[in-house]
């Protein structure tokens, strides 16, 4: 059966038709070609020709026409559109013109620039003559320090990532010095990782990038490509500091695709517990790869990948794998490549395969609950889709009330657009930084530019710190410290654990970041593996090291970790609002085993690690102590996170930082105020700034709040607003209104109002369910 | 940062601290002073050899200040040494440095290959300076590692100053690590700094010339300052640096000199003797390192192969199995190798047993 057969089966099944909630088409759209433009240097025409590429897209002939005119260029068109020609032609163009050209690719992950490796070496060898002399090298933390000086002399394509560039390559550029004179273009590729403080971080890098290429003479491009986001074009503008030319109209065709929203049935109607949507998502799945429809399923968490894994495994063999963070390169790398070939027909991935990996395109996608965003939804669901024929998206609701909410009301996903990508290179903690190592690689000149930075006063500033020098107009770096060994770009730790199978010799197994290591191999825990169990006998915390050894169990384990905020100093406070310095400690408690299939609890331990501990800045709210008797302490406590879930949601907006890089923790009674408090805290180390800003922009956020609960066509909560209520929950809305008005802001009177960029915030519906299950995925 | 952050609030606001600097900073063009020192044996050293020593801003991405170029003539050595004025001079600096280099045919450091030399070239890049001189470069860091460490442990020059060199302790030096300061204060119009500054890099030089009349003499073949035991550090390295012959004759001169060695000397020796085709001398040092229960596993392991291969003996090189398995905290793979190696032996001589016999 093919899956427009399975398709219509499905519509006419009796049993499952009335829990879909939503069934979309989108229509089939034909390819729009041009013939390869006659401009094009035969040699590259002849390269793709060699690939059987005689037409361009219309999206990738702009692309190359805009290049070629010496424009900036951001690409946003769907996955599996040709996206990667839109750079790679015009760069091959340029070097087949100029042999001495050089060109540097940036990707937010090390696995990424390995694939765009390989892809490159097959178009050189398309191409054959002249690209035979042309090396591509990917350079980065693995890269052997003996390969390196070959690479800066010989790499007419430097493949790395933002970090690198950071910490390695500019402030060593004077090794670099045939790269940077010759530097024609610079490709970002997933140009939507790059926003919040992250993309902060990375657009002063690119101005000190642009700033080391003026000075050896060149004036690079920049092509740029993103997948699903709401402003391409501004965030490039943004993250660059150039205006940018924005093909936003693919021309590559695509088969008819078919978006199922799908509830699974209430099997306890007197307490609305529905089945459960991992089990449901995995009879999906089961149904869809019996068929031979090549299908990726989707879940939140590493966990249930490995759930599903097993679960289908059993019915469907070996033909499905698992993909997530944790598990080794080279286990990733064949994984993607079974995917390409067909040899694997199913796979079960965390938002890890949502990013550009190669894995060809599967017939049908299976989104085992709502995923953080609107963007990543689109993006997991535009995994399925192939350029002829149909497709499938499933997604299957789970019994979350954000799921829900959507499940009842689809309309309200269908008919948003993605989020936006918001960066603020101009943060004075993010552009500090960057000044002080812009300075250390080259000395800035009196009235030199820097972005739009306030540049002068902050180099002033440096002098009188004396960091910099300032002689005869110039200033000069004169600190005995290395900036950018100091400064990392993302705030995620990069250190791991690894896990060694002591069964066979001592072989490493898989890896799991710090953060998660304590909730998923303590001692004791079951760790699944591509569906194996293994038992972990000893963790080795402070080198890093879980030794294992495979089991044959019917059950694993799920920690549980607490989550606790304490108020270390207070630095400003102007009642109701504070800020101040913060402790958020982290620590695994305790681990439940649970039987796989029916879910039974079987037993559990507690865990003894040390906790993890984040000293960063908050700002926060108090409210009166009298509302727990006033409003009761239920309402209370919906009003207190429907009002810190609005918060985080619209703080972005005023920060210009991204919805991952502010945490939102309400507390009935902070045991610091001794009152209901709502705190808001920087989740990078040391903070960078924001809770800062909330502090000054409070009186203006809760207005925003109180008329985006107003403005809000919802009963009680949704996720535009304050969140999906739980079922049968009080009111947050009402509730939320009442803790406004407990400290003075008043809602706007009647309906209609419009809150601060309404328009645009309301496409950030991410409940704090969510965000929490993105701390187990590996976005 | 953020205290920085909190200043950088401060000084948005109007804040400003007194103004540090007098007006009386250097002038941007760099300051050259020349000073002799005795060098007993510096009648040893070629004439070409420039010895070389920077002072800088910082360990990464910081930028050389002070550069002392160093001669030997006789038994003295020459030091010049070049300050740059301000850091507009930098340019100015590098090319007085330049030139002093230039006479020279080698250049001789202490951890230049690594630090100094590079950072010399990138200053250079960056100021345009050019071109820059080319000379062969002999930095005794590594000879130092490879013949003094064994021994005496640390090996910074200012460890070999005392322990080896025997120099008389340094008076008034702020050491390497306040050179970055007082190249501030020497900016801020400090003038005491200067000299303080000097100093340090002169005694640098000095050290570092002594260390290359003891390195000269070596090559010379003059090794009767050295203690018996770093002569075999000495045969390793002259094997690394290409000459068998040097590295026979004092691996024979630490044959004689030290009978009855250690046995992680004996074990570093065998390597040799195995390189230089020594397989007696070799048997009979892995036999040593080999020895005891402490004994090395590596050791027994070559030896077996020695004696099974070469020696063609496997009676004994399974006697040496045996033995290194008799020791009972053997790592797993170590035994499991092992006693594939013994199984493999025992059958090798069942085999030759049976072929003997007679029919």
């Amino acid at each position: 059966m093919n899956l427009a057969q399975i398709l219509d089966q499905i519509a006419t099944d009796i049993d499952l038709r009335p829990h879909i909630a939503a069934w979309h088409t989108l229509p089939p759209q034909t390819a729009r070609t041009v013939p390869v433009p006659s401009d094009l240097h035969p040699a590259v025409a002849r390269g793709l020709a060699a690939r059987g590429i005689r037409e361009l897209y219309t999206h990738q002939a702009e692309a190359l026409a805009a290049a070629q005119a010496g424009q900036n260029v951001a690409v946003l068109t769907p996955t599996a559109s040709g996206k990667t020609l839109c750079y790679n032609v015009p760069v091959l163009d340029r070097l087949c013109r100029e042999p001495e050209a050089r060109a540097l690719y940036l990707f937010p992950t090390k696995a990424l620039a390995q694939d765009q490796l390989a892809e490159l070496n097959r178009l050189f060898e398309a191409i054959g003559e002249p690209a035979a002399e042309w090396k591509a090298f990917t350079y980065d933390g693995d890269t052997p320090a003996d390969a390196r000086a070959a690479i800066r002399q010989a790499g007419h394509i430097v493949v790395t990532n933002p970090d690198m560039l950071h910490a390695s390559i500019l402030p060593l550029h004077t090794r670099w010095v045939r790269l940077f004179e010759n530097l024609r273009y610079v490709v970002i590729d997933e140009l939507h990782t790059y926003r919040g403080v992250f993309g902060s971080h990375v657009a002063n890098v690119l101005r000190r990038l642009r700033r080391v290429c003026r000075f050896y003479g060149a004036d690079p491009q920049f092509l740029a490509a993103s997948a699903t986001i709401a402003n391409p074009g501004e965030l490039a503008e943004r993250l660059i500091g150039a205006p940018v030319h924005l093909v936003g109209e693919s021309g590559a065709p695509r088969g008819e695709r078919h978006l199922v929203i799908y509830n699974p049935p209430v099997v306890n109607p007197a307490l609305g517990i529905r089945r459960s949507a991992l089990r449901e998502s995995a009879s999906w799945a089961r149904r869809l790869l019996r068929e031979g429809v090549s299908t990726i399923i989707f879940t939140r968490s590493r966990l249930s990948v490995e759930l599903l894994l097993t679960y289908l495994r059993e019915s469907v063999g070996d033909r499905v794998r698992g993909y997530r963070g944790g598990y080794l390169p080279n286990e990733r790398r064949a994984i993607e490549r079974g995917l390409r070939t067909g040899e694997i027909g199913g796979v079960v991935a965390t938002n890890a395969l949502e990013l550009g990996i190669d894995i060809g395109s599967l017939d049908a996608a299976v989104l085992h609950g709502f995923p953080g965003s609107v963007a990543s939804a689109w993006q997991q669901m535009g995994r399925a889709g192939r350029r002829e024929g149909c497709s499938l998206a499933v997604i299957v609701a789970s019994s979350d009330p954000y799921d829900q909410y959507l499940a009842a009301h689809p309309e309200h996903f269908l008919g948003q657009p993605p989020e936006s990508g918001f960066i603020n290179p101009d943060n004075v903690y993010v552009l500090m930084s960057h000044v002080k190592c812009a300075a250390c690689e080259l000395t800035f000149e009196d009235g030199e530019a820097f972005g739009e930075a306030p540049l002068q006063d902050v180099l002033g500033f440096l002098a009188e710190e004396q960091v910099l020098r300032h002689v005869d107009g110039r200033w000069y770096w004169m600190a005995d410290h290395f900036p950018a060994a100091d400064i990392s770009l993302r705030s995620a730790a990069q250190e791991n654990v690894v896990i060694i199978d002591r069964s066979r010799g001592a072989r490493v197994i898989g890896e799991v970041d710090l953060a998660s290591a304590p909730l998923v191999v303590h001692d004791q825990a079951i760790y699944l593996h591509g569906a194996h169990a293994y038992q972990v006998e000893r963790l080795d915390w402070p080198n890093r090291k879980a030794f294992v050894k495979p089991v044959d169990v019917d059950y694993y384990t799920d920690a549980e970790l607490a989550v606790d905020l304490t108020v270390l100093d207070v630095f400003r406070a102007e009642a109701p609002r504070a800020w101040g310095e913060v402790a958020v400690t982290a620590k695994a408690t305790i681990f439940k085993k649970i039987k796989l299939h029916t879910q039974e609890n079987v037993g559990w331990g507690k865990i003894h690690l040390p906790e993890s501990e984040l000293h960063t800045t908050a700002y926060w709210c108090t409210f009166p102590d009298d509302l727990e008797a006033s409003l009761g302490r239920e309402a209370l406590t919906a009003g207190l996170s429907g009002l810190a879930h609005l918060l985080a949601s619209l703080a972005p907006l005023y920060l210009l930082c991204d919805r991952r890089d502010l945490h939102a923790t309400p507390q009935v009674r902070s045991p610091f105020t001794d009152r209901p408090t709502i705190y808001l805290y920087d989740a990078v180390p040391g903070g960078v700034g924001l809770a800062e800003r909330l502090f000054g922009c409070h009186g203006d956020l809760l207005q925003a709040a109180a008329e985006r609960i107003v403005a809000c066509g919802c009963e009680a909560g949704c996720p535009g607003c304050v969140g999906a209520a739980e079922a049968g929950s009080a009111g947050a809305k009402a509730a939320s209104l009442d803790l406004l008005a407990s400290i003075g802001v008043q809602a706007p009177q009647g309906q209609g109002a419009h809150g601060f960029r309404g328009s645009r915030d309301s496409r950030d519906f991410r409940d704090s369910r969510a965000s929490r299950g993105s701390d187990d995925s590996d976005g | 940062m953020d205290d920085l952050v909190r200043r950088w609030r401060a000084f948005q606001a109007g804040e400003r601290r007194p103004a540090a600097e007098p007006p009386t900073s250097p002038s941007p063009e760099p300051t050259r002073r020349v000073t002799w020192v005795e060098l007993p044996g510096g009648e040893l050293l070629p004439a070409g050899w420039r010895f070389l020593d920077l002072e800088t801003s910082a360990l990464r991405g910081g930028f050389a200040f002070l550069g002392g170029v160093a001669a030997a003539d006789g038994r003295l050595l020459r030091i010049v040494q070049w300050v740059m004025g301000d850091l507009p001079g930098e340019a100015a600096f590098l090319h007085s440095l330049a030139a002093e280099l230039a006479g020279g045919d080698c250049l001789v450091t202490y951890n230049g290959r690594a630090f100094d030399w590079p950072l010399l070239l990138d200053r250079a890049r960056l100021n345009g300076a050019g071109p820059w001189p080319v000379l062969p470069h002999r930095d005794l860091l590594y000879e130092a590692r490879a013949v003094w460490r064994p021994r005496l442990g640390g090996v910074a020059l200012s460890d070999l100053e005392r322990t080896l060199l025997g120099r008389a302790p340094r008076r008034d030096d702020p050491g390497g690590a306040a050179m970055p300061g007082l190249y501030r204060a020497y900016l801020a119009g400090d003038v005491g700094a200067l000299d303080l500054l000097l100093g340090h890099n002169a005694a640098d030089l000095a050290a570092l010339g002594a260390l290359a009349v003891r390195c000269r003499a070596l090559d010379l073949g003059d090794w009767h300052k050295e203690q018996p035991e770093d002569l075999l550090g000495l045969a390793a390295w002259r094997w690394r640096r290409g000459q068998p012959d040097g590295a026979a004759a004092a691996l024979s001169a630490w044959r004689a000199a030290v009978p009855r060695p250690g046995r992680s000397d004996a074990l570093r020796a065998a390597e040799l003797c195995r390189r230089l085709g020594w397989w007696e001398d070799a048997a009979r040092l892995w036999a040593r390192a080999a020895d005891g229960p402490f004994g090395s596993v590596d050791a027994a392991v070559a030896l077996a192969i020695h004696l099974e291969r070469r020696a063609r003996d496997p009676e004994a090189a399974l006697r040496v199995v045996e033995t290194a398995l008799a020791r009972p905290w053997l790592p797993a793979p170590r035994r499991e190798s092992l006693l594939r190696r013994r199984d493999r032996l025992r059958c090798r001589l069942a085999r030759l047993a049976t072929r003997a016999a007679p029919a």
